[in-house]
């Protein structure tokens, strides 16, 4: 991966359009985000423990989520985990990614430990070659884009033909996630409710060159 | 704003000395010259090596450095510290270190003694009028100019002036005085009495309000170019110990009546005379009474070069309230609270209730009609390593009624790239020249995420974004009265924001 921003910008779009089969456009991720927000309303999601490998206090397992995340939404890890990382959304996902699919979730961060180096593409062809890891892929990249969480299954069901007429359920996993979700900064706006942004703020057209939203700046 | 002007007179405070067993009188009156608080900046850190990490002791040892340094110019913290924590952890650290050397500073004797003789009532630093002045005294009728320095008898109230001496704080009730952020409620004590508020600036923030005419609404109006920026704390250039400037810092106090000598010996304490202006309908005339108040919780908002969101600190006195897990377990509970009663069960006092409404101006007894007291729990509790840094500076100030305050946390940006961001074009002469302007979070990352103070931001305690307490989360909305020109072109940059602070929004 470049350290060019703009690269990091096309990443993202190259892999959550060609890789990941979801279209982000910016329409389609508002979309995606009045959904989550419509579910943040019914209630957040509740998992029961259940024996996983991965440990969430685990400097290297935690690296390698960060890591496959990187990879797979095109945002820098230094966005997605910061060094000093007061919302530690990260562990949240972590925690909630082992409880869901422990095995499939080791499965991800071992390609990982055993492609540090290579280039993300070659991750990413890895991921997609096994259908447990791409579903599982998509789930965790919708995670952090929507903060919510879709099925592997149903994801793959919905991939699969014939065309499901069925709509992919999916659950927002927490206040928190749902403020964090990806989709607000890359489409430069806030979730509902929810702003850090000056005061003032609407009067002024996105600027899709900004690289403070989703970038290095 | 309330039923009622705010303005009039104002509320005397007599500091020090008033009471009975005080200080006497001449060291109340501002005659002889005080050392600033800064500079000399206050430079230590939490850490006196960072290879391998050692913490600066806090302890006899280092007693007499520590309660004399001064005031932080700005902060000095590190990632680095002791095994096993993480560098949010070994930042949040620095800066709760950081906090209670301003604490300190800032509660140090206003006659330039040391804080280790103090007593309940001595005089501090910040009430004194030639380090800081309330609001009120700032933000005058009619949008006239204040002047730094000693109270003018003619600004004293009218109906406080037959108790007026000089050097006492004069304070006016407005309903900021008694009620909470956003209009969330009065705050009640075990006694009935209302909690008071008020808020106090420095002089570098006084400075730059006169210099733009800020303390006038019209002003306000007029200026619209003014991209709000308050100079920011420097530290000394490196290598040097002279030099540096604390820049902009801003407090808000909470108060309780005291009404018994018992309680006097646990709080910091203050005469102070009361100024409740007349209602608005005239029912109710303009009064002036005399109480003993306590100091029951301190906000310091201090903005740095490097934290151009300001760092917040937020200290509260230990006999406030439990911790709401202490509650839920019924252990480590104290006899008694100045906002919990623990004989009381839930269904009789529900917690964190708000007072029964309407919630009027109070009259001249401060208490609440009906007898209601709250019962209020601390909701987030102090994290481990916050209390053990509270445990080292209140045994240092032991035998001083500081000791009975504690340290909730200090919020601060914890994206340093994002926090100390100028403008790209600055405007020479005019620093911070800061970029108001980066998105998406123009806070920075805050740290932590949530804050509260249990008199401060009482009803507002938890961790739901948006809607629970963060100092820069709410302070970041601040804006002031200045207004886009008719004329402006179509694609210039005006802001309405006003650096952190509402106080600008009390300009009249």
């Amino acid at each position: 991966m470049s350290d060019d921003p703009s690269d990091k910008r096309s990443l993202v779009v190259q892999n959550a359009n060609v890789r990941v089969t979801v279209t982000y456009t910016r329409r389609t991720l508002l979309a995606g985000a009045a959904a989550a927000t419509a579910v943040a309303t019914v209630g957040t999601l509740s998992t029961a423990p259940t024996a996983c490998a991965a440990d969430a206090n685990s400097a290297q397992d935690m690296s390698d989520f960060v890591k496959l995340s990187e990879v797979l939404t095109g945002i820098m890890a230094l966005k997605l985990a910061p060094a000093a990382d007061p919302i530690d959304i990260k562990r949240d996902y972590f925690k909630l990614v082992s409880e869901k699919r422990p095995a499939g979730f080791d499965k991800l961060l071992t390609i990982v430990r055993d492609n540090r180096n290579a280039p993300a593409q070659a991750i990413i062809d890895k991921v997609q070659s096994d259908p447990d890891s791409k579903f599982l892929a998509r789930s965790i990249v919708l995670m952090w884009y929507l903060g919510a969480w879709y099925d592997p299954d149903d994801l793959k069901m919905l991939a699969e033909p014939p065309p499901s007429p069925r709509e992919v359920s999916h659950k927002v996993i927490s206040a928190k996630a749902y403020t964090q979700g990806w989709v607000w900064r890359v489409a430069q706006t806030h979730p509902m409710g929810s702003s850090d942004m000056q005061f003032g703020y609407w009067q002024r057209k996105p600027n899709p060159e900004r690289p403070d939203f989703i970038g290095g700046a | 704003m309330g039923d009622r002007p705010w303005l009039g007179a104002a509320i005397a405070g007599a500091f020090g000395v008033a009471g009975l067993l005080s200080l006497p009188v001449a060291s109340v009156a501002q005659t002889a010259a005080s050392k600033l608080l800064a500079p000399p900046c206050n430079t230590l850190s939490d850490l006196v090596s960072t290879n391998p990490p050692q913490l600066t002791p806090v302890d006899e040892t280092n007693k007499d450095k520590l309660l004399t340094s001064g005031l932080p110019c700005a902060e000095t913290v590190q990632g680095e510290g002791p095994q096993g924590k993480s560098r949010l952890e070994n930042f949040q650290r620095g800066f709760d270190f950081y906090s209670w050397l301003t604490f300190i500073a800032l509660n140090a004797p206003a006659d330039d003694s040391e804080i280790k003789n103090s007593r309940p009532d001595t005089r501090t630093k910040w009430e004194d009028m030639r380090h800081f002045r309330q609001l009120a005294d700032i933000m005058l009728l009619g949008g006239k100019a204040p002047q730094w320095g000693e109270r003018r008898p003619q600004e004293v109230p009218a109906a406080c002036r037959r108790d007026y001496k000089p050097g006492m704080m004069v304070t006016q009730l407005i309903e900021e005085s008694f009620n909470q952020p956003f209009k969330t409620g009065p705050l009640i004590d075990q006694n009935g009495n209302y909690a008071l508020f008020d808020i106090l600036l420095n002089q570098q923030m006084f400075d730059y309000i006169v210099k733009n005419k800020l303390y006038s609404k019209k002003e306000q109006m007029r200026n619209s170019a003014l991209k709000i920026d308050f100079p920011a704390g420097t530290n000394p250039p490196s290598g040097q110990t002279t030099g540096g400037d604390p820049g902009t810092v801003m407090l808000k106090v909470s108060w309780k009546v005291l009404d018994s000598d018992k309680d006097k010996e646990r709080f910091h304490n203050v005469d102070a005379l009361i100024f409740i202006p007349a209602s608005e309908d005239g029912k109710t005339k303009e009064a002036c009474v005399r109480k003993t108040l306590g100091l029951i919780g301190f906000h310091v908002g201090h903005k740095t070069k490097n934290r151009l969101q300001w760092i917040w600190t937020s200290f509260e006195h230990v006999d406030n309230v439990p911790e709401q897990k202490d509650v839920d377990a019924r252990s480590n509970l104290k006899a008694s609270y100045s906002f919990y009663d623990p004989a009381c069960d839930a269904a009789k006092c529900p917690l964190n209730a708000t007072p029964p409404r309407p919630w009027r101006f109070p009259d001249r007894s401060l208490k609440f009609p009906g007898g209601f007291k709250n019962q209020i729990t601390r909701v987030t509790a102090l994290t481990d390593d916050t209390k053990e840094i509270n445990a080292k500076f209140q045994s240092i100030l032991k035998g001083t009624v500081w000791a009975n305050y504690m340290l909730l946390s200090t919020q601060w940006p914890s994206d340093f790239g994002c926090s100390s961001k100028t403008v790209q074009n600055p405007v020479p002469n005019l620093p911070p020249n800061t970029d108001f302007e980066k998105q998406p979070d123009m806070n920075c990352a805050p740290a932590p995420a949530f804050l509260a103070n249990s008199t401060l931001e009482t009803y507002s305690q938890g961790s739901v974004p948006q809607a629970s307490s963060s100092c820069m989360g709410c302070h970041g909305n601040a804006v002031s009265y200045q207004q886009r020109p008719p004329n402006a072109a179509p694609d210039a940059k005006l802001f309405n924001q006003s650096d952190f602070t509402f106080t600008l929004e009390k300009a009249r």
